[in-house]
């Protein structure tokens, strides 16, 4: 009973807007649950067993530092969650784990790579971890996802708020097949200091952290400085040097960090054996030549029409039937007025 | 002792016909101007009054009242200023009331006795039933185009009595001033590379489909646009009379012929306000740009700077050619018929429409897409991406095609589209899409496929059709709809909205 008053007045003070991971764990250590919740000034009247219950009526589990299930992997993290909130099952984490994380705004490319990754690990029995974000992370998570994995998702918000809105269907596929992780209670919007913070828990969770794509600065350069803090090792997938998509990837490989070409590098780089996978034979209709002359023409970068008129020399209506033909069989995807070749 | 004299004044594109009456009688002297008179109207006293003065006429020391009927139409500007000194000369008996019958005057007076042109004089020579107009010099040309009417351009208040006294000869009709050679229009052939920004203007020339150009800043979408009106064919007679009684009553500066015969380009800045683009202000009811470009292009560079609302009250007069404007003391039609191009970057920082090259957050992308509403960006058949081109890729390029042989191409297919009675391609209606652009089998496939794959929305669909019509014309191809045409529309018509690669939706 009166574990479940600290457990309520842990959830709390988690949600509390003026406490953040380390003022709560500060405020756990020193003060408990209760004293803290009234050293911040928390409303007095605020019910914590009613707090637990609606935690727990959503299919919840608040887990402390001390509940034995906590995940093994944060207990000696410089800075571990003093809580986690879990929605789905526990077990997803397994023993071996990889991150896959990226750009929001990433390439056609970016995103094949990224789930063939999560598909191809999965496979070969990794847990994949990521951040449910739009782009890269919900890429992995779909790959393990058409693997028939269990993807570990852990959100800057609470399990309740669904944010991108967009990955609605995503994150309900996770919570009911994976695990779904938070340090956020019921409610919480997302705010923009929460994702660094998601971001070493994704770190931290991880054996191996993989870039697919990133952008110069931003969130997984976040979580790859997370990783180095915790010398967790990270790797990278190469991009073409004119993408700014992979201008933050390039700069870590010249940096030393190992390269991601395909499943086969991070599974030797775990000490695992690749399994020896039988290739899946191409469903996809072969295109004619002119069909293969515009392929040939992507140079696999994005381009636009006018790129493809002027490197195939064709028409504009023999070019746009040719596109038209690739897009129905799947070589190409197009977004926005810009086509992508997606398949070799 | 009355004077009458009939003159017109100018609300909106349309002239209304008024009759200056001038009593002068008994009294105190004063001069009082009764009959909806605005400002500049009223302030006539001073100008007619010099004006008299400097011709060498005398001013009535006794009670003067100007009524301008009919009391209802609200009169508006200097024009009427000749014609109350006439009728007042008349009332004073300066000048018998012979001499003025059957003519109609125009025109503002200067203090020194200087007549001098007045905005839309051709909308107000229509509006008068007099057989002879006395119009300032400057006008005479413009006066003229209507026909039907002696149009007598003077210089001086004094010139006019001259000749109403009898004392000089009305000076023989303007001729007609056969228009010098315009100016060139750009040329397309300034146009290195751009084959498909080049290809989407014919398509919109020839098929009046509205245009929007995409692409980062310096990508040459302000030049393509520019290009437009030398590839569109001379305006026809009543589409060049209407042009320019807009163009007169907006106070524009009209071609040397007196007539608009080139198709107008008009490109306001993104500051401009509804009013100014739609058309209307409180008093003077001014036609706006969208009416100045009718019969030619609109362009409206940096789209999504434009004020939503301004944007937003563009979306009528594009579905139906006019846009009427309401005030309280009156409502005014305005002819828009216009072609609209329109410039813009796919994100605030430019480069957004690239996958993975954006370098705006998610809040920002989406604000600026907010800026246009669907129904507006709907309203484009054709949505291009317009890229840099490499500097390899410009110079493996010989000069390009100049506007001449694409403008032969552009009147073979609208010379097709009017074979069928439609007018362009772009309004063909629904009802007769099957009709005048029937798919064959493999056009289907293809649209079937994009309708599919959530390329393509229904409502896009007919647009889409339009397009590929055009496409055909272009070609001198007149039978159904080929799987090429329907390719090349559905590749001119990019997911705008869509571009920024945040959005990718990841299928299958």
């Amino acid at each position: 009973m009166n574990d479940d008053r600290t457990l309520g007045f842990i959830a709390l003070l988690a949600g509390h807007p003026a406490v953040g991971p380390r003022r709560l764990s500060e405020l756990l250590s020193e003060r408990g649950a209760e004293a803290g919740w009234a050293e911040v000034g928390g409303d007095p009247a605020a019910d914590p067993l009613a707090t637990l219950a609606s935690h727990r009526a959503a299919g919840i589990e608040i887990l402390a530092r001390h509940d034995e299930r906590y995940p093994e992997c944060l207990q000696p993290d410089p800075e571990p969650p003093a809580v986690l909130f879990a929605q789905g099952d526990l077990a997803a984490l397994g023993t071996t784990r990889v991150a896959i994380v990226g750009t929001r705004r990433c390439t056609g490319g970016g995103a094949g790579v990224a789930r063939e990754l999560g598909r191809e690990l999965t496979d070969a029995g990794v847990v994949i971890v990521s951040g449910l974000a739009l782009g890269i992370d919900g890429a992995a998570h779909r790959g393990v996802l058409d693997a028939g994995g269990a993807p570990v998702g852990v959100v800057g918000c609470g399990l309740d708020v669904v944010y991108p809105s967009r990955h609605r269907d995503l994150w309900g596929q996770v919570r009911s097949i994976g695990l779904l992780l938070s340090e956020a209670p019921l409610g919480v919007r997302p705010a923009p200091w929460r994702f660094p913070a998601r971001n070493r828990i994704i770190a931290a969770l991880a054996d191996i952290v993989i870039v697919v794509e990133s952008h110069a600065t931003g969130g997984s350069m976040h979580t790859v400085r997370e990783a180095d803090d915790r010398s967790i090792q990270v790797m990278a997938v190469p991009g073409s040097v004119r993408s700014p998509a992979a201008a933050g990837t390039n700069r870590l490989l010249a940096e030393g960090c190992a390269p991601v070409r395909d499943a086969t590098d991070v599974l030797v780089a775990l000490g695992l054996t690749a399994a020896s996978r039988a290739a899946t034979p191409d469903r996809r209709t072969r295109p004619d030549p002119v069909g293969q002359t515009v392929l040939a023409a992507f140079d696999w970068e994005p381009a636009t029409l006018e790129h493809l008129v002027i490197r195939t020399g064709l028409r504009l209506p023999e070019l746009a039937l040719a596109l038209e033909a690739l897009l129905a069989a799947g070589w190409v995807e197009t977004a926005g007025s810009w086509y992508e070749r997606v398949a070799a | 002792m009355l004077g009458l004299v009939p003159s017109a004044s100018l609300l909106g594109v349309d002239g209304h016909a008024v009759t200056v009456e001038v009593h002068v009688s008994g009294g105190l002297p004063s001069f009082t101007v009764v009959g909806s008179p605005d400002a500049a109207c009223r302030e006539a006293s001073g100008r007619v009054r010099a004006a008299l003065l400097s011709s060498g006429c005398t001013w009535p020391m006794h009670r003067v009242t100007v009524n301008l009927a009919p009391p209802t139409v609200r009169k508006i500007g200097s024009g009427l200023d000749l014609a109350i000194a006439i009728a007042l000369l008349v009332a004073s008996e300066q000048l018998p009331p012979e001499a003025v019958e059957g003519r109609a005057f125009l025109g503002e007076l200067g203090l020194d006795g200087s007549l001098r042109p007045v905005p839309g004089t051709l909308c107000l020579i229509d509006a008068l039933g007099a057989s002879a107009v006395v119009v300032p010099a400057a006008s005479a040309g413009e006066a003229a185009l209507l026909g039907g009417r002696s149009v007598h351009g003077l210089g001086s208040l004094a010139a006019v009595l001259a000749c109403l006294k009898g004392e000089e000869p009305w000076p023989s009709a303007p001729e007609r001033v056969t228009p010098d050679e315009p100016p060139p229009a750009p040329d397309l052939a300034d146009v290195r590379g751009q084959p498909v920004g080049r290809y989407a203007l014919e398509v919109a020339a020839a098929g009046g489909h509205h245009l929007l150009l995409l692409g980062p800043p310096g990508a040459g979408k302000t030049m393509l646009a520019s290009r437009l009106p030398g590839l569109l064919p001379p305006l026809s007679d009543r589409a060049a009379l209407e042009t320019t009684r807009i163009h007169s009553a907006a106070g524009l500066i009209l071609p040397a012929g007196g007539l608009v015969r080139r198709p107008p380009f008009r490109a306001p800045h993104h500051g401009a306000s509804s009013v100014a683009l739609v058309g209307g202000g409180s008093a003077t009811m001014r036609p706006g740009e969208i009416s100045a470009a009718c019969n030619g292009v609109l362009f409206l560079d940096e789209l999504a700077e434009f004020a939503t609302h301004v944007l937003d009250a563009l979306r009528q007069p594009l579905e139906e050619g006019v846009v009427r404007v309401a005030r309280a003391a009156a409502t005014v039609a305005f002819p828009a018929r216009f072609l609209l191009v329109a410039a813009m970057n796919p994100c605030p920082c430019g480069y957004g429409s690239q996958p993975g090259g954006c370098l705006c957050s998610d809040g920002a992308r989406a604000r600026y897409r907010r800026r246009l509403s669907g129904p507006l960006l709907d309203r484009f058949d054709l949505r291009v991406e317009v890229t840099r081109p490499s500097v390899t890729d410009l110079m493996g390029h010989d000069r390009s095609e100049p506007s001449a042989a694409v403008r032969a191409r552009v009147l073979e297919a609208r010379a097709r589209a009017q074979q069928r009675g439609v007018g362009t391609n772009a309004a063909i209606p629904v009802d007769r899409l099957d009709e005048l652009a029937p798919l064959g089998a493999g056009a289907a496939d293809v649209l079937a496929q994009a309708l599919r794959s959530g390329r393509l929305s229904a409502r896009g669909l007919h647009r889409v059709r339009r397009v590929a019509r055009t496409v055909a014309d272009l070609q001198g191809d007149t039978e159904a709809l080929t799987a090429a045409h329907v390719a090349t529309a559905l590749s001119l018509r990019s997911d705008a909205a869509g571009s920024a690669s945040g959005s990718r939706a990841l299928s299958a």
